[in-house]
């Protein structure tokens, strides 16, 4: 029986939003697909939080215009690593290494983990897929030390049938990263499971202990919102007691009619993010799709089937660091989006190679000539700061989504609500009534008493 | 029967409990919590008068995470909101178990009873607690003193509600008025009281009182009556404050000393050579004054020293931006540009805008008010300071804006058609609502805590060690005031 070791490697990054969530979907589909074919599969998933901190290793620190980004290695220790790969040495050799990645501006951890693994296998053959290598076919043969022969590129079509196999952890993870569609037919708009196979999977995944399910699709498609409605419908039929379901940025507000709404809760969804759809068809400007009525109108319907307003339940994602773009107009539409839905995610912008593209990313690409994939990691606003934008900027909007998603008494603070508070916030804001008055004889007055005073 | 002076107090009982009662109300912020009056009661009780056993109940006593337990009473509601109230500490059974201990003889059965008494809008866990000693004792109760604030700014509230329910003879119940005796209150803590198996943690922080008084008389303020109606602030000697601290230092591993006094930098020699001789025991300890300075007794060679002795964080009395409004209030001492300087200095001598090194009260829920200058000040302390602190105002019976408001909030009727009592003027319970609702009866309760859940969100979370500011120059910070600025409703 051939022995395939699976490892999803540390993340080498500046923060890891959403840590719990980082589940590799794809090198689990191809664990459960060559465990159907006889394989002995063992799973190394360097980013399996069992405990709530993130054990996190600083790496350096990378300044930009006098802020210093601290880089981290998220994941388990490498003391852990190795250990398990020296237990793994001793009592279960494998015969071959598949080392995934997430993100390709994580191809340092791959580029470490390939190199430990080499020291305890040397006679392995070690493959690598995922993200980096599908984005950056040259710059994964010249940095990861593995025959070029040996990288995947792009989804494995025959694995995409397969579920995400989650037993293949010694201790079954409190998440677990749902599909909504098929991929198996790669191109082609993709079609939704079978309802039965879904919720039967959520069923078994229950079993097995996880609590908390994230449909991890891209987008689900406006089109499929009868499916949907059926979907939710089978899964509020299971009793599946203190589970949760979360629809993590691929719903758009237009999705959210009153016949999905209604059948949400009852469907155990308890957390939705808004996806940010954007509009690449002009070619002079990047545009968002959704306008503030989809919203508002998604967030009210939401409100009436039992989602609490303002309490971070719905959240609307916002992707920014666009090369190009108005930074004021980003501003007004983040306030405006924490003001109709409550919440607001600012996700810098991910640049890839081979994903859409758009003449302002080709204006902003041409300014560059140095950038490694790490550079790329969009948590720097590469592609903005190419367009000369700066990166102060960006820092003071996320400071300012700080404030907007702040929570007090569980619910965030409605600055352009009609409440009186909101109202002389404003009226305050207007007249700069935070400015010291300028009294120059009242000062004069009052130095005087004082004076008088402390003589006393 | 109210007492004042320590010959109808001391009577040759050699045998006493100390009681810090459990509290009611909505919050309680229990880091600080300790009952130094009591303590100071303690050490002089043994010392001056020879008491061989003494014995702290102390229902506050906080536990690691400097917390206490708390359990849901009732609900309150005021106006469009409802409050919920919250029984704070051990509970009335639990301290009446430990009361019948020394009932049946189990443990030394005590000549008197010493309960203090804090907040006003706090007695009723005062009288339960009286209650409770009674079943305890089965009416045979020994003399049972009640001292503190409560009792000292409302003596006649204290002899006539904390009898309620009782039937303690007049001569067995004594409410003691005032300060006892200066020696008392230049006390050391006793703090070898906690060394008792009620106790499973050992406090690591206590509180220390080098003076006593001050000059002024703040509108909202009770101080004054509560020192006698005297203005003098009276200073402990500086090398006996010092001590004190190294005492606490070495034999209770005590780290964290937190100055409560009423105007801690007013005698500025006096606490320069506190300070001084603090320095001097080389301690690695930290101090803090959570009541507050006066900003303008701030200045850079007091703050340097401040620092250097220890201090982490500062606590300053901004209360409101308008110089009007600050000398309505009786502040004529405190303006804004006197507050302006003070941050400048602590920013020179190293304390941190917007990390919490610096943090700003602001009062409201005060009578005729200006919300709006309310609303200014604290952006105003978010931006200049980056941490506000939120104090809804409670009338505080001995203070100006109580006497004037008195007749209001002893008219009022609560849902049952009862007349107010103390604990409705908690300013939690925003006492003036129906009043400002006069002037502005658009007003609702729930733009109370609106205003307060906004000064908790200005003190959001940092990126880059910095907030967001609404002054900012950046393109984001213009666009935000802009979009503000526009949406203004008239």
């Amino acid at each position: 029986m051939t022995k395939l070791l699976l490892i999803n490697p540390p993340a080498y990054d500046y923060r890891l939003e959403w840590a719990k969530w980082h589940q590799p979907l794809g090198l689990l589909q191809i664990g459960a697909m060559l465990r159907s074919r006889g394989f002995d599969i063992k799973l190394l998933d360097c980013l399996n939080f069992s405990s709530r901190q993130i054990r996190k290793k600083k790496l350096g620190t990378h300044e930009i215009s006098g802020y210093n980004f601290h880089k981290w290695r998220f994941g388990l220790p490498e003391e852990t690593v190795r250990d398990t790969l020296c237990k793994l040495q001793r009592d279960w050799y494998p015969d071959m290494v598949l080392v995934s990645s997430l993100n390709s501006v994580w191809w340092e951890g791959v580029r470490d983990t390939v190199s430990l693994v080499k020291k305890y296998f040397p006679d392995t053959q070690i493959f690598c897929g995922g993200a980096y290598p599908t984005a950056y076919p040259e710059h994964a043969n010249q940095n990861i030390p593995i025959s070029a022969n040996n990288f995947f590129r792009g989804a494995v079509a025959k694995a995409s049938s397969f579920q995400p196999d989650i037993s293949l952890y010694d201790k079954t993870p409190l998440q677990a990263g749902i599909l909504y569609y098929n991929y198996a037919n790669l191109g082609n708009v993709p079609e939704p499971r079978p309802v039965d196979e879904i919720v039967r999977e959520i069923i078994d995944k229950a079993r097995l202990g996880v609590t908390n399910f994230g449909f991890f699709d891209e987008e689900i498609l406006p089109q499929h919102h009868d499916e949907l409605c059926n979907l939710l419908d089978h899964i509020a039929k299971e009793k599946l007691k203190n589970r949760r379901i979360s629809l993590m940025g691929n719903i758009s507000p237009k999705l959210i009619t009153p016949d999905v709404a209604k059948r949400l809760r009852p469907a155990y969804v308890r957390e939705i993010f808004f996806r940010c759809n954007i509009d690449f068809n002009n070619p002079k400007f990047i545009t968002y799709q959704d306008q503030y009525n989809d919203y508002d109108i998604a967030t009210r319907t939401l409100e009436k089937f039992q989602f609490r307003p303002r309490s971070g339940e719905v959240t609307a994602m916002l992707v920014a660091g666009f090369p190009y773009e108005d930074i004021a107009d980003l501003t007004e539409r983040t306030i405006t989006l924490a003001h109709i839905v409550g919440s607001v995610i600012v996700v810098p912008y991910q640049y890839s190679p081979g994903q859409e593209s758009h003449p302002l990313i080709t204006k902003a690409l041409n300014q560059n000539g140095h950038f490694t994939p790490e550079m790329w990691n969009s948590k720097l606003f590469p592609l903005a700061r190419l367009s000369g934008k700066k990166i102060e900027e960006y820092i003071e909007l996320l400071r300012l989504t700080r404030l907007l998603n702040s929570k007090y008494r569980s619910v965030t603070f409605d600055f352009l609500g009609d409440s009186l508070t909101a109202n002389l916030f404003r009226q305050s804001i207007n007249s700069e009534g935070y400015t010291l008055p300028q009294t120059s004889e009242g000062t004069a007055k009052s130095v005087e008493l004082t004076e008088a005073l402390h003589d006393r | 029967m109210i007492v004042k002076d320590s010959s109808q107090i001391i009577v040759g009982g050699r045998k006493a409990l100390l009681i810090n009662p459990p509290i009611y109300d909505t919050q309680y912020w229990a880091y600080w919590s300790q009952p130094h009056g009591l303590l100071k009661i303690a050490t002089w009780l043994k010392q001056t008068h020879g008491y061989t056993d003494l014995r702290l109940i102390d229902c506050l006593a906080t536990n690691e995470k400097r917390k206490v337990k708390h359990r849901l009473i009732d609900r309150v509601a005021r106006g469009n909101v409802s409050k919920i109230r919250r029984a704070f500490g051990m509970s009335i059974e639990e301290l009446e178990s430990h009361l019948r201990e020394h009932a049946s003889g189990e443990n030394f059965r005590p000549d008197e009873i010493w309960i203090t008494s804090i907040m006003t809008y706090w007695w009723e866990s005062t009288r339960d607690v009286i209650q409770a000693i009674e079943r305890a004792f089965d009416g045979n109760v020994p003399r049972i003193l009640v001292g503190g604030v409560y009792p000292t700014l409302y003596p006649e509230h204290a002899d006539k509600k904390l009898r309620l329910g009782t039937r303690i003879p007049d001569e067995r119940l004594l409410i003691v008025e005032g300060e006892i005796d200066t020696v008392a209150a230049n006390s050391w803590l006793d703090l070898s009281l906690y060394n008792d198996k009620i106790y499973k943690w050992q406090p690591k922080y206590t509180i220390i009182t080098g003076s006593r008084g001050c000059p002024f008389n703040c509108a909202y303020c009770a101080q004054l009556k509560l020192n006698g109606m005297s203005r003098k602030v009276r200073s402990r000697s500086p090398e006996d404050i010092a001590a004190e601290i190294e005492q606490k230092y070495h034999d209770y591993g005590i780290r964290e000393f937190a100055f409560y006094e009423d105007n801690l930098l007013f005698n500025r020699e006096d606490f320069l050579n506190r300070l001084a001789e603090i320095r001097k025991r080389n301690l690695k300890i930290e101090i803090y004054a959570p009541e507050g300075i006066e900003p303008r007794l701030v200045e850079y060679e007091l703050m340097s020293e401040m620092r250097q002795a220890g201090f982490q964080r500062v606590h300053l009395a901004l209360e409101t931006i308008d110089n009007d409004i600050a000398r309505k209030w009786n502040r004529r001492q405190a303006t804004i540009e006197k507050f302006d300087e003070a941050v400048e200095i602590l920013t020179k001598v190293g304390f941190r805008v917007g990390s919490q090194d610096m943090n700003a009260f602001v009062i409201f829920g005060i009578p005729d008010e200006d919300l709006q200058a309310v609303m200014n000040t604290a952006l105003y302390a978010s931006k200049r300071v980056g941490s506000v602190v939120p104090m809804l105002f409670t009338p505080v019976p001995g203070s100006i804006l109580f006497e004037q408001h008195r007749n209001y909030l002893e008219s009022q009727t609560n849902a049952d058609g009862e007349n107010w009592d103390l604990h409705d003027f908690n300013g939690k319970l925003l006492p003036f609502l129906e009043y400002n609702q006069r002037k502005n009866p658009a007003l609702q309760a729930s733009d109370y805590l609106q205003i307060e859940n906004l000064m908790m969100h200005l003190n959001a979370s940092k990126i880059f060690n910095k907030r967001f500011d609404i002054t900012s120059s950046s393109l984001v910070g213009k666009t935000f005031r802009r979009v503000m600025s526009e949406n203004i409703t008239v």
